[in-house]
């Protein structure tokens, strides 16, 4: 079914897929009446992907009826990449099996993408028994990814009652970066019990690469559990990403 | 749909194949009597035959003839694929921006035609590589010999890269050059100029070739050179890890 929606600044939008590409080939979006939305999960199923994307966001959003078009990813990006801050993104279907992208800017630009058949896998997002919850800086998580990324391939998180410890050890090498309520970078933190669990540094980095530095993000774990990160989407909308933890043997 | 295919199909079901295939970014094969003519950075023509012809959703497109390993003609991994139909027949069309390669299909007649949404992931996990019989050695010196220490892998200096650089027991510096098969004399050559390269800076400087077995020729001019040699074979893989990653399964 025919569908048109408008989102000014495409590059945040691009930024966006951007992110999840790293980790997914091809997505099913569902667009609904309510908005839009998309749940992956990554082929080593290590990471899956909630993304919601409520009406509010969008400039104009008219949808006649429920549909799912699947998109490759890579070429969705790339096509996005394009774009300048200040165009304004259109994402329009008829009735034929193309998703034309629109960037208004300087000149009208549109790009046409062909669907592909991707699988719908029902995917929950479980709830899970979290015992660590902090919201922090994009900046943090950023720069504490890059930091560990010099001396291992793992970033532990540590939460006690008071601070938030990330920790990486290498061979000869370690990092630990520190975080209290007094430090700018930590806006809540709310913990039950002591919890340490470890992530893959290489899927932390795909999922804090396209977080602004100032966007608050929620990160709740537990002792071996995954990771929960969610981060806003201009205020309305939001991903999800939940990592499962590196076990030591 | 995961795979799809036809037999003998006719050429409106052949044009739906193919363009469903090429759509769904699957891997397309196809057994055809078929011409192939290619205009590039040379020129060839490949008169009708019976061959297989298989194009990647990465533009890889690849046909084989009925002998041999590598196909007669292909385009590499980038080309874009299509197709285009000539009076009875149907024309496969590759194409190489950079360098500009044209690869041109004629489907005489075409015998079966399917195609496979494939999912892979995998990536050729090679292992025992000479990186992870230098981690071996960092985490047990003592294969080496005793008292060993080692300082550096893969540390460059003026001729060369050299592996793992430590000292023995009595303070001397140490090189060794690690081969993960069976070393031979370029093995010895290349450890050699190692250590004549190290030697003009520290002296006394030893060389120890790290690997499964040598060659006869190596082990006699290792022998004539004063270098040493060391058996030691690549860690089988999934050894050295910090920590196992988990999957979402079981949350």
């Amino acid at each position: 079914m025919p569908f048109e929606i408008v989102f000014d600044g495409a590059k945040d939008f691009a930024d966006l897929i951007a992110t999840a590409s790293n980790l997914i080939d091809e997505a099913a979006f569902k667009v609904t009446e309510d908005g839009i939305s998309m749940r992956a999960m990554d082929p080593s199923r290590v990471v899956l992907i909630d993304l919601n994307l409520p009406t509010s966001i969008f400039s104009k959003y008219d949808v006649e009826s429920e549909e799912t078009i699947g998109v490759n990813m890579d070429h969705f990006k790339k096509i996005l990449k394009r774009s300048k801050s200040k165009d304004t993104l259109v994402l329009r279907k008829g009735e034929e099996n193309f998703l034309d992208i629109i960037l208004q800017g300087t000149a009208t630009r549109k790009f046409r993408l062909p669907l592909i058949d991707v699988e719908e896998l029902e995917l929950e997002l479980p709830e899970l028994p979290f015992t660590a919850k902090a919201v922090v800086l994009g900046e943090v998580l950023k720069e504490a990814v890059k930091d560990a990324s010099l001396v291992s391939d793992s970033l532990k998180f540590i939460a006690t009652p008071n601070e938030l410890m990330l920790k990486a050890e290498g061979e000869t090498q370690e990092v630990e970066i520190k975080l209290t309520l007094e430090d700018e970078g930590l806006l809540d933190l709310e913990v039950q019990e002591e919890t340490k669990s470890a992530y893959g540094i290489s899927y932390l980095a795909d999922m804090v690469k396209g977080i602004g530095k100032a966007d608050e993000v929620i990160v709740q774990f537990g002792n071996e559990m995954p990771l929960q990160m969610d981060y806003p989407i201009r205020d309305e909308g939001r991903l999800t990403f939940l990592l499962a933890p590196r076990v030591e043997e | 749909m995961k795979v799809k295919s036809k037999v003998n199909p006719t050429k409106d079901e052949l044009i739906e194949l193919v363009s469903e295939g090429l759509r769904n970014e699957a891997i397309l094969t196809i057994f055809a009597l078929c011409k192939v003519s290619y205009d590039g950075r040379a020129k060839s023509e490949l008169g009708p035959g019976d061959r297989v012809i298989m194009i990647k959703p990465d533009g890889s497109f690849l046909i084989h003839q009925k002998n041999k390993r590598e196909p007669v003609n292909w385009q590499p991994p980038g080309s874009i694929a299509s197709f285009e139909v000539k009076d009875e027949n149907i024309i496969l069309k590759s194409v190489r921006k950079k360098p500009r390669e044209i690869l041109e299909v004629e489907l005489i007649n075409v015998y079966l035609a399917s195609y496979f949404s494939a999912e892979d992931y995998e990536e050729l996990a090679l292992t025992g590589s000479e990186k992870e019989m230098a981690d071996l050695i960092f985490e047990n010196p003592e294969l080496i010999e005793e008292g060993f220490k080692p300082l550096s892998k893969e540390k460059p200096i003026k001729h060369g890269i050299v592996d793992v650089l430590g000292k023995d027991k009595e303070g001397n510096i140490v090189v060794l050059e690690l081969k993960r098969r069976r070393a031979d004399l370029h093995a010895v050559s290349q450890l050699k100029r190692y250590v004549d390269a190290l030697k003009e800076e520290y002296g006394k400087v030893r060389g120890i070739l790290v690997a499964p077995s040598l060659t006869e020729g190596a082990r006699k001019l290792l022998e004539k050179e004063g270098l040493e040699f060391r058996k030691l074979k690549p860690p089988k893989r999934g050894k050295i890890k910090r920590g196992k990653q988990k999957t979402l399964d079981i949350f």
